[in-house]
């Protein structure tokens, strides 16, 4: 018999005394530790999942666009901005400058609303 | 009055299906049944209690996780010896790490200073096997630890018994080289 088959042959299964409710113990926390590690990995890929689904969709992100156009479109209905008051809207007729001297007067700008009336007058006054 | 085989077959199969019937009670007593072969076949070929005692752990842990999805299809104790000798590879490729690392090389040569004993042999033995392809390892790490025969073997590993018989006689003249030069 070769040497080498010697050695094998001589390894015979060893049998070791091993504290089985030891054993069983260690193994039962090694089981409970998995199944917490399993949860905590479950949870965090849930989280995860939940925070790029957020992002791809930008739920409760504030729709900016929408509320400029809401500022862009109350602009053009009221043109409060004097200094871009284009010609078509100065030669509507003196019931437009009125209700917008009104609304003016209510929001509180009196002394826009007085210059508004002043620049309709005067536009009058350069038509005649 | 003795269990034959097939006896022993449907016990573990009647303990997995009260198991998967979420009794835990039924795994323990499968567990203490093998417990003792399972870390009797680490300790053969790691020399270290402790090590055995915890890759058996490793071992009957994998055997909890996938205990629910078990077929049926094989004995249990053939199931078993998959997961330890998968267990066993993976040992093997950390402990190659761990010796290209020079880790253990002050525990080596303490054992080489102290005697030529049995047991640096088998650690010497071990080592070498361990440095084998992986078929041929699982063939060596079946026959040596587990004295299983060539049709145990190739119903574990999935080869044909000529392949296991081949890879083992490889094995051999592998070993038998390796050892010589050393």
């Amino acid at each position: 018999m070769i040497e080498i088959e010697k050695k094998i042959a001589l390894q015979k299964k060893e049998s070791i005394n091993t504290n089985v409710d030891e054993f069983m113990s260690k193994l039962n926390d090694k089981i409970e530790a998995s199944r917490i590690n399993r949860q905590i990995i479950f949870t965090s890929s849930a989280m995860v999942f939940i925070i790029l689904l957020l992002i791809v969709t930008q739920f409760g992100a504030p729709d900016f666009e929408l509320d400029n156009y809401m500022l862009s479109r109350t602009e053009n209905l009221i043109e409060t901005d004097f200094w871009n008051i284009n010609i078509d809207s100065l030669e509507n007729e003196q019931e437009y400058f009125n209700n917008m001297a009104y609304f003016l007067m209510d929001e509180g700008y009196t002394w826009e609303a007085v210059e508004l009336l002043d620049q309709f007058k005067l536009i009058e006054k350069e038509q005649l | 009055m003795s269990l034959t085989i097939k006896d022993e077959m449907k016990n573990d199969h009647e303990l997995i299906k009260i198991f998967q019937k979420g009794d835990k009670s039924a795994y323990d007593r499968l567990v203490r049944k093998y417990l003792h072969n399972t870390v009797g076949f680490f300790y053969t070929i790691t020399g270290d209690r402790m090590v055995a005692e915890d890759l058996a752990q490793d071992v009957f842990l994998k055997l909890f996780n996938n205990l629910r999805n078990f077929r049926f299809q094989s004995a249990f104790s053939t199931y078993l010896y998959r997961i330890n000798l998968n267990t066993a590879n993976s040992w093997f490729a950390r402990n190659k790490w761990k010796n290209l690392l020079h880790l253990d090389q002050i525990i080596n040569q303490q054992k080489k200073d102290t005697s030529v004993s049995k047991e640096w042999l088998n650690k010497e033995l071990w080592d070498a096997i361990s440095k084998l392809p992986k078929k041929q390892r699982s063939v060596v790490v079946m026959r040596v630890a587990e004295e299983l025969s060539y049709k145990e073997i190739s119903t574990i590993t999935g080869m044909s018994e000529n392949t296991a018989k081949v890879n083992f006689h490889h094995a051999l003249q592998t070993l038998k080289e390796v050892l010589n030069n050393d």
